[in-house]
């Protein structure tokens, strides 16, 4: 479903010169949920951009559903559903609109898209505000509907890069529920994340990345010692103890 | 350009979006609505205030004035006593200034002053100054010797009084009035009539109406006016679509789609270009009916004016500007919308579109400007041409038809190379992350596209150089030999600037066309020069059936009177350097080498091939030869990119250029030795060449065509 080799991205810095933000990696997943974890500028952020061909590899081949990011985005996004602290909703459409744009974009029409819609309603409880414009919504209610239209079209392939960055407990325990209730065999799950009991509660794989590289690439389990996998990840990642 | 269904959805979102962004929604079309009858009102309620409000009458002072002349700063003059009341203005009575007393000793003073009327010391003005404003007087009269003939008077203003115009308006008419009644008093003495003064009566009658007059003074105004609206219209919509976009974070959300990144684009200048044009139209209407109703209320006031129909420019002329119009609303919508996208924020957004704004409205000034009228050049500017079309249609009776076509095509032109060079933009992540994706350019490239390609826009701005180049540094050579007046501008302005551009951008010579060709791809190009003389031949005798014979022959003299200076001075060989060697090398360089590399990053092939041929054909500056060049363009462009390299097509320009120029030396016996071909040539039957020339052009045109084939694409 996903395969990287050797993906390289390198961005210029005016005072560091040349940096490679991702360095290399080979790696492919074929379903489940992958929990990405790393440090700030381990290459979290800009690997799922790459793959969700927001970015494009200066080296390196990335495929998603057998398409090549680089010779067919559109038809690498078709199978994407994409969000990150950086994709926000529109503040004057309301929450109906938006999901009506967003499923006619992915191609849904009709009755399929009305189909679509209902369902992503019942699945993130949204009917209390969906007529609201999206300025009017909390932050909560607007990671649902945020959610909501990532899973609209169904895509076989999710990106969620921190998705419960600024969230409350109550909020973070909805969204964390919602990928659990998106996993299924056929789907592949990208969880970008930095707090590991997200990682514990749904991931099925690991993949931390330092400097660039793909440090560690498997079973949470498999990583984890004795002392559990904070210590574990810790420990790969060249951090101290707490 | 096919506007897919993805596109109209992005642009039904983002047209939803506008119209629920207040501000946008407010500036564009609440503010046109409201503005022009808002700024009437508020004219005429000031104007009517200040009507309203009595005013003191400028006070004057008389010193030695007889009474018949004091009568007439008393009383209205004649004309003005069988004036019509009007309640809006004031009456004769009112216009009448006060007459002051002075007290004795400002009497004498002031009279001592006027007696040293021929040399006043400053000390002598600042002390009559001081006596007029002591009593607050605008002016004094002076009279020193009644029964003097002449009269001396001596006005003594204070030009600085506020109410200046109004005494002098009625010392003169006191004067005047004076003087004409001493007149008419020596004539009657005489017993000479009056008329004797005026023997010749001057009757001036104005046929058109003093609204037609007045708008056809005003029409310059009025495309420059129409032209800065619609930027402005786009302004907002464009920070708000991309620059707004990426700061609320929606942007990557819409990115992320599976949209192609050139229809999000297109969706946005749909939305940009409908609001661009709904402002326009809205002023429009809104100035019209405006000045509509001023003019009538004018004309009901009978102010002197009749402005009634001011605003009857006609719904022929109105479309004509709406059409003429759009394809700069899309070029300025497309660069707004390009501009925005390269700023973080909308507050970066108005700082780079500021520029936009001055440049159109500088363009457009020029061409609004008194005395600045429309010729072929001017007509190919941007903006400016079009403005300029605009006002010779709103200003003359008939409309400048090969002006509007000529403006149009190219503002069409560029639309085409803007709109599809923006539309790629989204597709660079430069453009997506401005922020993030840092990589410097050129030389100074620390990392990117390897081998580097030049951008469509800096090769764009190559070319720009070389015109400024070719039209602003000729004219420093025009006592120049004339070798020099031709190889020098092709040489300074066409071929330095684009070998300059591939050194600074460290683009490899296969990268602009300009690698090493092959012996095969020489020997296509020997091949094509036939074929190529034939087919611009075959263009220019087609262009003469719809262009005066005689203009093409005044451009021809133009460039054969420079080769017969060119031959005077070194023969057939420096001719054939300057007008075939130097061009065919310095032209394919700039035009297939820089221009065709970097388009073709821009518009795809097609769109390179076709820019870059009518690019080449308006670098000749020559409209007689444009069909001819741009036909001969694409064929050059065709051949270059099948062989990977300028040089087969070098030979086949020089080639066409200097057997052209032989042919034409030949014809008039300026070429030794060929006179037996020639001879030749003219006894052969013209039946007899129709069955040998086709088919030889069409195998010398099979054969450069099979040789060019197996070309290196360029750039790899």
């Amino acid at each position: 479903m996903l395969t990287l080799h050797g993906v390289r991205k390198t961005f210029y810095d005016p005072g560091r010169g040349p940096v490679p933000a991702v360095d290399g990696i080979t790696a492919s997943a074929h379903g489940g949920v992958v929990a990405v974890v790393g440090a700030n500028g381990a290459g979290k952020s800009t690997l799922l951009r790459l793959i969700a061909t927001l970015l494009v590899p200066d080296e390196g081949r990335i495929t998603v559903a057998g398409l090549d990011v680089t010779k067919d985005p559109e038809g690498v996004r078709r199978h994407l559903g994409y969000l990150s602290t950086t994709t926000r909703l529109y503040p004057r459409l309301t929450g109906r609109e938006l999901l009506r744009h967003i499923g006619g974009c992915y191609g849904l029409e009709g009755a399929a898209l009305t189909e679509a819609l209902d369902r992503q309603v019942v699945n993130f409880a949204l009917a209390g505000f969906l007529d609201q414009r999206l300025e009017g919504c909390s932050t909560g209610q607007l990671q649902r509907i945020n959610l909501a239209r990532t899973l609209i079209a169904d895509p076989p392939v999710l990106i969620l890069d921190e998705p419960t960055t600024g969230l409350d407990l109550v909020a973070s325990a909805q969204v964390v529920d919602a990928v659990r209730a998106a996993r299924k065999t056929e789907r592949l799950i990208l969880l970008c994340t930095h707090h590991l009991t997200e990682v514990e509660a749904c991931a099925d794989r690991l993949w931390l990345l330092r400097d660039g590289k793909l440090a560690w690439d498997g079973a949470p389990a498999d990583l984890g010692t004795g002392a559990g996998l904070d210590a574990a990840v810790r420990a790969h990642l060249g951090l101290n103890s707490p | 350009m096919i506007i897919s269904a993805a596109a109209w959805r992005i642009a039904k979102k983002d047209g939803l979006e506008v119209l629920r962004d207040r501000r946008t929604l407010f500036i564009n079309l609440i503010l046109p609505v409201l503005l022009y009858p808002l700024l009437t009102l508020f004219l005429i309620q000031v104007v009517q205030l200040a009507q309203a409000t009595k005013r003191d009458p400028p006070r004057i002072a008389t010193i030695g004035v007889p009474a018949p002349a004091l009568r007439f700063l008393k009383e209205p003059a004649p004309d003005e006593k069988t004036a019509p009341a009007n309640k809006s203005l004031a009456s004769p009575a009112e216009n009448l200034p006060e007459l002051v007393s002075l007290p004795p000793e400002a009497i004498s003073a002031l009279t001592a002053i006027a007696v040293k009327l021929k040399t006043p010391t400053p000390e002598d003005r600042k002390a009559a100054l001081g006596i007029l404003r002591q009593h607050r007087l605008v002016t004094a009269l002076i009279v020193l010797n009644p029964e003097a003939r002449p009269v001396e008077v001596l006005r003594l203003n204070d030009d600085a009084h506020p109410r200046m115009d109004e005494a002098k308006s009625a010392t003169d008419r006191a004067l005047e009035s004076w003087r004409k009644e001493q007149v008419k008093a020596t004539l009657d003495a005489a017993q000479v009539p009056m008329t004797a003064l005026t023997p010749i009566a001057t009757t001036t009658l104005s046929l058109a109406p003093v609204a037609e007059a007045v708008r056809t003074r005003i029409a310059g105004i009025i495309p420059l006016l129409l032209v800065i609206l619609a930027t402005s219209g786009a302004f907002f919509p464009a920070m708000d679509l991309i620059a707004g976009e990426r700061e609320r974070g929606t942007l990557e959300t819409l990115l992320s789609l599976p949209i192609r990144r050139r229809d999000v684009f297109i969706g946005k200048l749909l939305v940009c270009c409908a609001a661009a044009l709904a402002a326009v139209i809205l002023n429009l209407l809104s100035l019209v009916f405006t000045v509509g109703i001023m003019g009538a209320q004018l004309a009901k006031a009978g102010g002197g004016l009749d402005l009634a129909g001011i605003a009857g420019v006609g719904g022929g002329t109105l479309l004509l500007c709406v059409v003429m119009l759009l394809p700069l609303t899309v070029t300025v919508a497309a660069l707004a919308l390009a501009l925005a996208g390269v700023a973080n924020s909308v507050k970066e957004a108005n700082n780079t579109l500021a520029p936009l704004i001055l440049v159109v409205t500088v363009a457009g000034a020029v061409a609004a400007m008194p005395r600045i009228e429309p010729n072929l050049a001017l007509d190919l500017v941007p903006i400016t041409g079009v403005v300029l079309a605009l006002k010779e249609s709103l200003q003359s009776p008939h409309l400048p038809w090969m002006h509007l076509a000529l403006a149009g095509l190219s503002s069409l032109a560029v639309a085409a190379v803007v709109v599809t060079w923006a539309t790629r933009l989204l597709e660079s992540e430069r453009f997506r992350y401005p922020g993030l994706v840092r990589a410097g350019w050129g030389r100074w490239r620390k990392w990117g596209l390897k081998p580097p390609v030049p951008g469509g826009l800096e090769v764009l701005g190559i070319y720009a150089l070389a015109v400024a180049g070719m039209t602003m540094g000729s004219g420093l050579l025009t006592n120049a030999p004339a070798a020099a007046i031709v190889v020098i501008p092709l040489l300074a302005f066409v071929a330095l600037p684009a070998l300059l551009h591939a050194w600074a951008g460290a683009y490899p010579l296969s990268a602009i066309h300009l690698g090493r060709p092959t012996a095969r791809h020489l020997l296509a190009g020997l091949a094509l020069v036939l074929p190529a003389i034939a087919l611009s031949a075959t263009v220019g005798a087609l262009q003469a059936t719809v262009i005066d014979p005689k203009l093409l022959e005044q451009g021809g003299d133009k460039v054969m009177e420079i080769i017969a200076q060119v031959r005077a001075a070194g023969g057939i060989g420096l001719v054939l350097l300057c007008v075939a060697v130097a061009p065919g090398i310095c032209e394919e360089i700039l035009c297939r080498g820089t221009l065709l590399a970097g388009l073709r990053q821009g518009l795809g092939t097609l769109g390179a091939v076709l820019i870059s041929a009518f690019l080449f054909a308006v670098l000749h500056m020559s409209p007689w030869r444009f069909a001819p060049q741009c036909v001969l363009g694409i064929g050059l462009a065709l051949l270059c990119l099948r062989c990977g390299s300028i040089w087969p097509g070098v030979i086949v320009h020089a080639g066409h250029n200097g057997l052209l120029v032989l042919a034409e030396l030949a014809s008039s016996g300026q070429v030794p030795g060929v006179q037996p071909l020639v001879a030749f040539a003219r006894q052969v039957p013209p039946m007899t060449w129709g069955f040998v020339v086709p088919p030889l052009l069409v195998a010398l045109a099979a054969t450069g065509f099979r040789l060019s084939r197996k070309a290196s694409q360029p750039g790899s």
